[in-house]
């Protein structure tokens, strides 16, 4: 009695399971193709640090060096300003070696003038080391990019 | 057709001693190139129904649709190095795929595609076919012990355990047809069931499911695949294989997938003939010759039937314990196996 009990139950067991399998047939592929088609993801994504822009596409940046003391791999960004005839801070040079970089965040959140952000873009892959260095054409994002970017933010709050 | 393939020879002035010596060739060459196009075939098959059944794409960079896919992983095989392990039996080493191929080959011979159409028609054809198909049992055990590795070993130690307690309850429920058809001979036992009631599955229903699960276990196919199971063993008889070995391990593997499926087709499912019980060709008197065609067509799509359902009972079960496996064989199959039999008997005494 007790064997035909346990041979029910596993037949049971056995047809639920392939009753389950059969019906996942009919759904699509989860599959992502990636280098084809990319995944969306949440804009609070930590993806690489950028800059942001104003809308004339100048960099928010005062050159305060807060980003560099607070970084806690050395010195991974470089910054180099002249100040211009009506005394505005202009950035001559501004690099990054996301190489090093261990994402933190801490240069996001102690800048004052939000002159930099977390964007979303994750495809860090580069044949060389050197090419991870990232000047200020590379990190600078549009101004229409930086608006986005920040909306998304705001619509997660 | 013996005399118009000796005619070709007259015509072309050759001695007709070639002819005489290639004429038993023909049938073997055919089954071969079935043989490797069905295997090729069976292998997309396989990875594509994974592929449906858990939700993801499948091959599909080579070729339209990823249909080249097994077509470049045996070029890659064939180009790729031949390493014999430096502590091997060399010579047990390199006879073992063929060992364990050939009896794969070798059964294709003695499957009906249609009626008559059997290369070898022996009377003892399903004996025959257990037997030969046993042999390849043999192989992999020198292939797990030649190949001077624990993981070929355990692999092989539990291929053979498996497949010989596997062997009992295939045979006796394979019997179960053999009692209700009166002959061994598989062309008979196909023609011999007709339509769709005359299938011996209804009178043997436990004898089908004995087989299948037999079949599963003796093809080292998911739940029964102790032996290559990757988890434990890292892909047990064959780890030291690379190549064109390799390859033929695997070609063997799929094609006795595919002849075991058929052989469940022929015992039980009416092989070539069709469940209707007549041929649409058959109607037409001008094509009434190429009704083979019909058979063959039922052939092949019961067995890939049967081989879909095979394939979808590996994307469900979870692979079985070593001790449940060996309790499972001796202590509930060969039982059901034996009272299988006493009621076909049984059956066919009284009503049959």
């Amino acid at each position: 009695m007790e064997l035909i009990k346990k041979i029910i139950s596993g037949i049971i067991a056995i047809k639920n399971g392939m009753e389950m399998i059969a019906k996942h047939a009919f759904r699509p592929a989860i599959t992502i193709q990636y280098p084809e088609v990319k995944d969306q993801f949440n804009a609070r994504l930590r993806g690489h640090i950028a800059l942001t822009s104003n809308e004339d596409g100048t960099s928010k940046c005062i050159d305060c060096k807060s980003c560099v003391r607070v970084c806690p791999c050395g010195d991974l960004i470089k910054i180099e300003s002249h100040k211009d005839a009506e005394g505005n801070v202009k950035i001559d040079k501004f690099s990054i070696d996301l190489g090093r970089c261990i994402v933190c965040g801490n240069c996001v959140d102690i800048c004052p003038k939000s002159a930099l952000i977390m964007s979303n873009n994750y495809e860090l892959a580069k044949y060389d080391k050197e090419d991870l260095v990232f000047d200020l054409e590379d990190l600078k994002l549009s101004y229409e990019e930086t608006q986005h970017l920040l909306k998304e933010l705001e619509k997660d709050l | 057709m013996y005399d118009f393939y000796l005619k070709i020879f007259k015509y072309l002035s050759l001695p007709k001693l070639i002819g005489v010596i290639t004429w038993p060739v023909i049938p073997f060459a055919a089954i071969a190139a079935l043989m490797i196009v069905l295997v090729l075939f069976l292998v997309l098959l396989e990875r594509k129904f994974l592929a449906l059944l858990t939700i993801r794409k499948g091959p599909n960079r080579v070729g339209p649709n990823g249909l080249f896919q097994t077509v470049a992983d045996a070029i890659k095989l064939l180009f790729k190095e031949d390493i014999i392990p430096a502590n091997a039996n060399k010579i047990l080493f390199t006879i073992a795929p063929v060992v364990f191929f050939f009896p794969a080959m070798v059964v294709y011979g003695l499957i009906p595609f249609a009626h008559n159409w059997v290369a070898i028609n022996a009377s003892c054809g399903l004996l025959l076919m257990l037997a030969i198909s046993a042999i390849s049992i043999l192989g992999l055990l020198s292939a797990g012990w030649a190949s001077n590795n624990k993981y070929s070993m355990l692999g092989a130690m539990r291929a053979v355990s498996q497949a010989i307690s596997y062997e009992l309850p295939l045979v006796l429920s394979a019997l179960s047809v053999v009692v209700l058809s009166g002959t061994m001979n598989l062309n008979k036992i196909a023609f011999g069931q007709g339509n769709i009631f005359g299938w011996y599955i209804f009178p043997s229903f436990f004898g089908f499911v004995i087989f299948l699960i037999c079949t599963l276990a003796e093809l080292n196919r998911v739940p029964f695949d102790l032996p290559e199971a990757e988890s434990e063993l890292v892909s047990g008889y064959n780890t030291e294989y690379s190549g064109m070995k390799f390859a033929l391990f695997f070609l063997a593997e799929y094609a006795a997938l595919f002849v075991y499926s058929a052989l469940i087709v022929t015992l039980f499912l009416g092989g070539y003939s069709s469940p209707f019980g007549g041929y649409i060709l058959g109607l037409i008197p001008y094509i009434k010759k190429v009704v083979f065609l019909e058979q063959a067509f039922w052939l092949m799509s019961k067995t890939f039937a049967i081989i879909l359902l095979i394939m979808w009972i590996r994307a469900t079960l979870p692979r079985l314990r070593a001790d449940q496996l060996m309790s499972f064989s001796w202590k509930f199959l060969l039982p059901l196996s034996f009272l299988n039999l006493l009621f076909v008997a049984l059956f066919k005494y009284f009503i049959g």
